[in-house]
């Protein structure tokens, strides 16, 4: 699959924000790599001291819950960042000029404006959340809206990333029109 | 609103979505915003959402996912996977199209090992398919078992989607992985009798003679023995602790992962350079379906909350249709969706209507469960949006065209087409197997 990351190297040297910014897109994804690695590893702990009679680890579950809506959410930026998100281009795969760039934009702009109004949303719901103070119940006691972070940073990193796609598409076109 | 509008709405802008481009994920979150707006009552619609969305994948029976893709992930990126080919080579001789036959048997056990249909193409398509190139086997017989087999990951379990539809289904996830075994198991057979049949007939396909060195007695099957039977331990990890009851099949993919690692452990495979691409692999894998599944559970409330499902199921029922023919009907939709969207969003565009439907009319779940799992692998090889058949196209070199990679998967769609059909008419070779079972 295309990075598009890398194609901008490729392009010419990154900037030191951009590398920042590179660093903290690759950063999401291995945050979900790490926590998917850990859920195997506490899973099948708890299994082995089940069988063997020694003890059970209560909160295993509960927290294996969280670390994948964690993931889901974390690393969602990272792979519009790489191109990696499934899309159906049965109709745009045979488009090129700017017949392509028109529809290139026209998703990338829809896409921007999802996100960006599931971020402000998000926000809403967590100062909600914060407001009435609602707690979690379950084994492990928190504040409800702890389960609210992941998505909110989640769609304000989505919108980001569409904007900086958004000025790449506009830069590679002022360029190409030069 | 009536319900054919709202259904016309909502599927409506859904593919249009889809259709310009924009990412499967944020096609269904933009029908979301527009659904929740106008029938979840505007501003609090959206407040709902949210909620929804958050709570959509918190869920243990969804964890085997990314823990079946590491399995995958950690056998291909230690090398593990490739001695194993290796050295299922090294058995296989004297038979028409002998490298097609490896892919197939190859890939079978690769399948037994993984969850990732895509990493079981990615693995067999970018080390035997050159290869076999190499040695003068046409595109259309080397292309074509490697993309089949690949799609046999998604019913031989481990399996993620398998895991998927059975959450999402309401369907009982360790007999729904049992169910799939033989299905997998005929497929395999069949794709093999296939390559044999079809090199015979048209002995230009394949070369008629491989020229290595050939091996004899223990020399031959050594590797067969070191580097393919304990493999097998994962297998047995997996199922063995799902059918005696010591885990449930949540927790035997986490069991499946680990033994993932002490195999490598044991042939000295495991590098931190293995563990890091694994595990950055299955993250971008896993993501993907889990973020579909983020956006895509409220849309199945959506369909439920205009009246779009209750509209459409009653509208079915009153044709009094019986079971096969809802059957029929069902896979007829899949089949003809899985030529244009992927395995995930057919899930949640049909199951809100498929399941009440098979539950009113009394069908076994595990039967359909298993052939909607085989008419979604169907889709992972249908063009023009076969997964599988872009897996390939990446990993093929590049004189290879897009074209030929459709036109060497086909006969084997047809194979699978007719799979399909005698578990339509022999249920129990789906629920055999799962009957066997005994529960935890």
């Amino acid at each position: 699959m295309e990075d598009a990351g890398n194609q901008q190297e490729a392009q010419a040297p990154l900037g030191a924000g951009m590398r920042v910014y590179r660093g903290l897109m690759i950063g999401t994804g291995l945050i979900a790599a790490v926590l998917f690695g850990a859920m195997a590893l506490l899973v099948c702990a708890d299994v082995l001291l089940r069988n063997l009679g020694i003890t059970t680890i209560t909160w295993s579950v509960e927290v294996t819950e969280y670390m994948l809506m964690i993931s889901a959410f974390l690393a969602s930026p990272w792979l519009v960042y790489t191109n990696d998100h499934i899309r159906v281009d049965i109709l745009v795969r045979g488009l090129t000029g700017k017949t392509k760039w028109w529809f290139d934009v026209i998703g990338e702009l829809i896409c921007l404006a999802v996100c960006a109004i599931l971020a402000v949303q998000s926000v809403y719901s967590l100062f909600d959340s914060m407001q009435q103070g609602g707690m979690v119940f379950k084994v492990l006691i928190f504040p409800e809206w702890w389960l609210a972070l992941p998505m909110t940073i989640s769609f304000i990193l989505l919108t980001v990333e569409f904007v900086r796609r958004l000025a790449v598409a506009f830069k590679t076109e002022h360029l190409g029109a030069a | 609103m009536e319900w054919q509008l709202a259904l016309s709405l909502l599927l409506g802008v859904l593919f249009l979505l889809m259709l310009i481009g924009v990412p499967v994920a944020f096609a269904f979150l933009g029908v979301n915003l527009l659904g929740a707006w106008v029938f979840m009552g505007g501003e609090a619609g959206l407040g709902q959402l949210v909620r929804n969305s958050i709570m959509s994948v918190n869920s243990f029976s969804l964890t085997p996912i990314p823990l079946f893709i590491l399995m995958g992930e950690l056998l291909f990126h230690s090398g593990l996977a490739f001695r194993a080919i290796a050295s299922i080579e090294q058995l296989i001789a004297k038979l028409p199209g002998r490298l097609s036959i490896v892919s197939i048997v190859g890939g079978t056990i690769f399948a037994t090992l993984s969850g990732s249909t895509i990493a079981n193409t990615a693995m067999m398509g970018g080390t035997l398919l050159p290869e076999m190139l190499k040695r003068g086997y046409q595109p259309k017989i080397a292309m074509g078992p490697i993309m089949a087999v690949g799609g046999i990951a998604m019913l031989i379990p481990p399996s993620a989607l398998a895991v998927m539809l059975g959450s999402l289904a309401g369907i009982s996830i360790s007999q729904l992985l049992i169910g799939g075994i033989v299905p997998g198991l005929v497929l395999a057979v069949l794709f093999v009798a296939y390559v044999m049949i079809r090199c015979t007939v048209e002995p230009g396909l394949a070369p008629a003679y491989d020229p290595e060195q050939r091996k004899h007695g223990w020399e031959r099957w050594k590797p067969f023995v070191r580097d393919v039977l304990p493999l097998f331990g994962i297998f047995v990890a997996v199922v063995g602790s799902m059918l005696v009851g010591w885990a449930s099949p949540t927790e035997s993919a986490a069991i499946g992962a680990v033994a993932s690692v002490i195999a490598m452990i044991c042939y000295r495979a495991c590098t931190w350079q293995a563990l890091y691409k694994a595990l950055m692999e299955t993250a971008r894998i896993s993501v993907i379906i889990l973020f579909v599944l983020v956006a895509s559970t409220t849309f199945s409330q959506l369909l439920s909350f205009s009246g779009a499902t209750t509209g459409l199921l009653q509208m079915i029922g009153q044709y009094h249709l019986s079971p096969v023919y809802l059957v029929m009907g069902m896979l007829a939709i899949l089949l003809f969706l899985g030529c244009i969207i992927d395995q995930v969003s057919m899930m949640m565009i049909t199951l809100p209507f498929f399941m009440p439907l098979a539950n009113s009319a009394g069908i076994d779940p595990i039967w359909l469960g298993v052939m909607l799992l085989l008419a979604m692998e169907i889709g992972l090889l249908t063009p023009p949006f076969g997964l599988l058949c872009m897996v390939m196209q990446s990993v093929a070199p590049g004189h290879i065209r897009l074209t030929q990679i459709y036109g060497s998967v086909m006969p084997f769609i047809i194979l699978e087409v007719l799979v399909l059909g005698a578990l339509l008419f022999l249920p129990w070779l789906a629920t055999g197997l799962p009957q066997l079972m005994v529960t935890p």
